[in-house]
């Protein structure tokens, strides 16, 4: 799903030279649960970035699901991101002036979609992270832990392949935490990609690999378990 | 604690000088914009003799043909603006006034001794005696004439400051010869600088603003120096004929003002009623074929009457006042922006220990320090404004004036007075706390840990 | 495009959003009504003459010695002037046009409507030579000039001049429509109020205008009535008409020379007709700058908010913005928000703003004796406001299209 070969970025200021990820590589299946974890600046963030098309990279190769995205315009980017990624953010990052449901409808948006489809795949996120009787709500009614599972919500509902998630309970206590890393791992029990940057090692152990990230490359790789093979994945194209 | 607030203020606003800078500058243009208008306005509905609101009415009677108004009359239930000669007269027998003065205005040249000065035109002001006592007139030197004067008509004449100062170079000149149109008057009298504002006494003219007269004779002179009216003479009934020199004072044509002055109202309600009885009488001759529309009113009723402040000041102002609160309005925008966008310094604020009443406070006071500056640049904008207006207005009329009483009339339009300058600074701080009132009233209750927790 | 949820959130964040949609009514209600207003103010000033204004010049003469002779300095005068090389005509005239000074009676066909209510026409009166017209250089359209012979000697005062006069008149082309609706004036017998005399349209002019005032006075400036007739002295006025650039230098001549032609007067005032005219339209010229000027301010001032409130729109919401790239908006997408979201505030604004606009519209064409506002004013309002807000709006929502989705994981 995601082939990062030697991957370099670099931040110029007039005065430094900072190079986030130097001649990164690695690999990603299809229906893995990888956890990147790091200190703060080792570089998950860029990478994160990178991996999400967020930013160019400046040296390297990089597929994604089959497709060279090395070097696409903005525009390509954006469209990638609309149909095929979805983003979990620490702070969440709902839109304070929207409900529940405009706000998981966000994405639906920025692509061709016919209303009455729209309103099907919302209804169904919603269910799946069990906040159906909570769409006219906007997010400062919310708790920490029902504001990400409505910004999960928002992350599925367009079918992606991969989600990346960065640092998902950083702002929750134990019990939500659970409760969101439970919800994850049924999302990738049932067929998606899921890249989470974490802090918590316990957390990281959960999943089928972590890496490592140390000054902008992959330090270690441990393997935790091995990905059940999968049915075929149902998406709305099918 | 005053002191502190002030000093948060200058530093928050020095913290962003493009934002300062367009919320000063809002409420300052729209503070120069009501300011000009307030200005004009309060030159224009000045009320010129005040201590004598009771006293002093001028007399109109309704001498009009019955007919319907005409499409372009503003009030046509008002009477014409002035008398007919014949009932001048007529009125002028009542005893029930303290003092009455029919007149009117018209022009003669002036012959100065000196033969090196050309002769010139003056203003002259034709009437009867007890105009100088009635409008209060300042003398320099001497006095007015006594009644008897004005049939003879005695030869004598009284000057204007400015005139006096032009033939005898300001000098007591009582007992001197100046020559009118060829013949001689000798000066009994020189008023001191007088100037109505407006000139309600004679509205002729630009509708009341225009300088006072430069010489005043006895009303005798105008009959027998068949001299011409300069103002408005109307012919109100169709009946009238204009076939001789002395049409002017046999026909139904109006073209003389006239005022009586009273003691009380008692005497004023007196005075109506004989005005009234006399049209009554009158009728019955076959005049007045109007029912009795005769108004004896007071200076600020006839100010009012006649609208001498004008449409365009009332309009004037209406847009400065608008104008102010498109100001007001765009201020509250900027200044809630503002806070909002600096709300995460007052959370600390709070977290620290601040009240809400604090920091409501204390954007209070930098809300007013902003109306003030505003205030402050829009003085000095109302200032330049009027200048430049004063210029645009009035450069071609001011440039024939050889009348430097003129130049002072046309400067006071545009003078701002002391309660007007108080006005301005009430108007700038009554438009910072309006701006300011409800993003203070905002930024000071949001709860601080809003502003706390990271995003 | 989200309208749904762009209305919701607007809705949740009113407050500045109202107070621009406030300034923009305000604005749209002055813009309308002083645009208006200043037309009018500048048609009413710009109306013309029919005089030749470029090359003609007048001169004011008053008597002073009391054995002044009047009727033969008048006869010298005018064959002095008359025999300048380089002046085209020269006449006398009871006013100036341009000065607001004025003599007025009424006419009518048919002597009867004159005893009637409101009956008769009105008519300004300009006594003249037999060179009047061609000093202001008015253009005859119909009819005949007078004959020299018409113009007889000044009488002692305006009675005696009303019985003496000869009873021609020429008329400009609106009077004689007026009082001869089927347009068969020449020649007719019109009578005069006032003075119970008739006398004969012997010739029409295409128009003139005595003073600039506002349209609903008009017939008190158009309706002309000249009349072949010295006025009374002892002050005179003469009117003077030039050859093309021969103006100045003729009349810096005769300011030279007149007063001594004549002993016993001197000249109390000479003028370019032109320079007359000007400063009679002074006020209006200058009313329609300082309402012009105010209407530009308030319209840069409503700029000022709706840019302010974009550019703190943009600011406040940089996070979210960068999440709607992340989720994969376009630029475009961000574009279109920001510009669709503007353009509900302006017609928000525009819509409250037409009722305020009509209604101040009522007031003031009753305060001025206006016609009312015609409705394109209001629709060239709408439309200059949706051009404005968009153009205020362009550069803030620009900078939030290029917020980069990078910004969404920001944790600052």
């Amino acid at each position: 799903m995601i082939d990062m070969h030697n991957i370099s970025k670099v931040f110029r200021t007039d005065v430094v030279q900072t190079h986030a990820l130097r001649d990164l590589t690695l690999k990603v299946e299809r229906g893995e649960f990888v956890a990147i974890t790091g200190h703060s600046g080792s570089g998950k963030t860029t990478f994160l970035n990178v991996a999400g098309l967020l930013e160019e990279l400046d040296s390297g190769r990089y597929t994604f699901d089959g497709q060279d995205v090395s070097r696409l315009t903005d525009n390509q980017r954006s469209g990638i991101r609309n149909e095929k990624i979805g983003f979990i953010f620490q702070g969440f990052n709902l839109i304070p002036d929207l409900n529940v449901y405009h706000n998981v409808e966000a994405p639906l948006h920025y692509r061709r979609m016919p209303g009455a489809e729209r309103h099907r795949r919302v209804t169904a996120a919603l269910d799946r992270v069990g906040l159906a009787t909570r769409m006219k709500h906007i997010p400062a009614q919310l708790s920490g832990g029902q504001q990400q599972r409505v910004a999960i919500a928002r992350a599925i509902c367009g079918d992606p392949r991969v989600i990346l998630a960065d640092e998902p309970t950083g702002n929750l206590d134990t019990t939500m935490s659970e409760q969101i890393m439970q919800l994850l791992l049924e999302i990738n029990a049932a067929g998606t990609t899921i890249l989470m940057v974490t802090h918590n090692p316990e957390l990281a152990q959960r999943v089928h690999r972590q890496l490592h990230i140390v000054d902008g490359q992959i330090d270690q790789i441990h393997h935790f378990k091995s990905v059940q093979p999968l049915p075929a994945v149902k998406t709305a194209a099918n | 604690m005053l002191i502190h607030d002030l000093r948060l203020a200058v530093r928050s606003l020095r913290r962003n000088p493009v934002l300062s800078a367009l919320m000063i500058g809002a409420i300052a243009v729209g503070i120069a914009a009501s300011m000009i208008s307030i200005t004009l306005y309060h030159a224009r509905a000045g009320h010129p003799i005040p201590w004598k609101d009771d006293k002093l009415f001028a007399v109109t009677l309704d001498t009009r043909d019955d007919e319907p108004p005409q499409s372009f009359e503003r009030h046509p239930e008002y009477p014409p603006f002035q008398l007919t000669y014949q009932d001048a007269r007529a009125l002028y027998t009542s005893d029930i006034p303290q003092h009455s003065v029919m007149m009117f205005r018209s022009g003669q040249v002036l012959t100065p001794d000196n033969h090196g000065v050309k002769p010139f035109g003056v203003s002259t002001r034709v009437t009867t005696a007890d105009f100088f006592t009635m409008f209060d007139v300042p003398f320099l030197y001497g006095s007015g004439w006594p009644r008897a004067q004005d049939d003879a008509p005695g030869a004598v004449v009284v000057l204007s400051r400015y005139m006096n100062e032009k033939i005898f170079g300001g000098a007591n000149s009582v007992g001197r010869l100046v020559v009118l149109d060829g013949r001689s008057y000798r000066v009994v009298g020189v008023i001191a600088s007088w100037m109505p504002r407006p000139k309600y006494y004679d509205l002729n003219g630009w509708e009341g603003w225009e300088i006072p007269e430069e010489v005043f004779i006895p009303f005798g002179w105008g009959r027998t120096l068949k001299m011409s009216p300069h103002g408005n003479t109307n012919c109100v009934r169709r009946s009238a004929k204009m076939d001789g020199p002395d049409s002017l004072y046999t026909q139904e044509c109006v073209w003389l003002q006239y005022w009586v002055e009273v003691r009380n109202r008692a005497e004023r309600d007196r005075y109506q009623a004989f005005v009234d009885n006399y049209t009554n009488e009158q009728r019955l001759h076959g005049r007045f074929p109007r029912k009795n529309n005769n108004r004896v009113v007071n200076v600020p009723t006839w100010l009012a009457m006649w609208d001498v402040v004008g449409e365009d000041s009332r309009m004037q102002l209406v847009l400065g006042f608008v104008f102010l609160a498109v100001c007001v309005l765009n201020t509250i925008g900027l200044m809630l922006a503002k806070f909002l966008a600096a709300a995460p310094i007052s959370g600390l604020r709070r977290a620290l220990g601040a009240r809400r009443s604090d920091i409501t406070r204390q954007h209070l006071i930098e809300v007013i320090v902003v109306g003030l500056a505003g205030g402050a640049v829009g003085m000095a904008l109302t200032l330049g404004g009027l200048g430049g207006l004063k210029v645009l207005m009035f450069s071609g009329r001011l440039a024939h004036s050889h009348n430097p009483d003129r130049l002072v009339l046309i400067q006071s339009f545009f003078h701002m007075d002391i309660p007007v300058m108080l006005a301005a600074v009430g108007l700038s701080l009554l438009a910072g706390i309006l701006a300011g009132l409800y993003p203070a009233y905002r930024i000071g209750h949001l709860a601080p840990a809003t502003f706390l927790k990271t995003q | 495009m989200e309208i749904r949820p762009l209305l919701a959130a607007l809705w949740r964040n009113k407050t500045g959003p109202l107070l621009v949609a406030a300034q923009i009514a305000l604005t749209l209600a002055v813009v309308v009504n002083m645009a208006y207003l200043v037309h009018q103010k500048l048609a009413d000033a710009g109306k013309p003459t029919g005089i030749d204004l470029g090359n003609v010049f007048w001169i004011t003469t008053e008597a002073n010695t009391s054995d002044y002779n009047y009727a033969a300095a008048v006869k010298a005068d005018l064959a002095y002037l008359n025999s300048l090389p380089g002046v085209v005509a020269a006449s006398t005239a009871n006013n100036i046009p341009q000065t607001f000074s004025n003599s007025s009676l009424t006419f009518a066909a048919d002597p009867q409507t004159l005893l009637n209510p409101s009956g008769g026409t009105f008519g300004t009166l300009y006594f003249g030579t037999d060179r009047f017209i061609d000093a202001l250089g008015l253009k005859l359209v119909a009819g005949r000039n007078f004959a020299a012979t018409t113009v007889g000697p000044p009488a002692t005062d305006f009675g005696s001049a009303m019985s003496a006069w000869v009873p021609e008149v020429i008329v400009t082309q609106i009077f004689a429509d007026k009082v001869f609706p089927k347009g068969d004036a020449l020649g007719k017998t019109v009578y005069v109020g006032f003075i119970n005399k008739s006398c004969v349209i012997v010739g029409i002019v295409e128009q003139m205008r005595a003073n600039p005032l506002p349209s609903q006075y008009d017939q008190f400036a158009t309706q002309i009535v000249i009349l072949p007739a010295i006025p009374p002295g002892p002050g005179g006025h003469y009117i003077v008409r030039t050859q093309p650039g021969r103006r100045d230098a003729l009349m810096a001549e005769v300011d030279k020379n007149f007063a001594d032609l004549q002993p016993g007067r001197f000249v109390e005032r000479l003028e370019a007709m032109d320079r007359t005219a000007e400063d009679a339209r002074e006020g209006y010229r200058a009313s329609a700058i300082i309402l012009a000027v105010a209407t530009f301010f308030v319209v840069m001032v409503t700029i000022v908010g709706i840019v302010g409130l974009a550019a703190f729109s943009v600011a406040s919401r940089t996070k979210q913005l960068g999440t709607r790239r992340a989720i994969g908006a376009r630029k475009f997408h961000i574009l279109r928000y920001f510009l669709v979201e503007n353009w509900i505030i302006t017609t928000g604004g525009v819509v409250l703003g037409s009722l305020l606009a009509l209604a101040a519209g009522v007031e003031l064409s009753s305060m001025y004796q206006m016609s009312q506002l015609p409705l394109y004013y209001l629709v060239g309002g709408v439309l200059m406001l949706w051009v404005v807000g968009l153009i205020a709006v362009l550069i803030p929502a620009l900078r939030a299209a290029a917020i980069s989705p990078a910004v969404a994981t920001r944790t600052v």
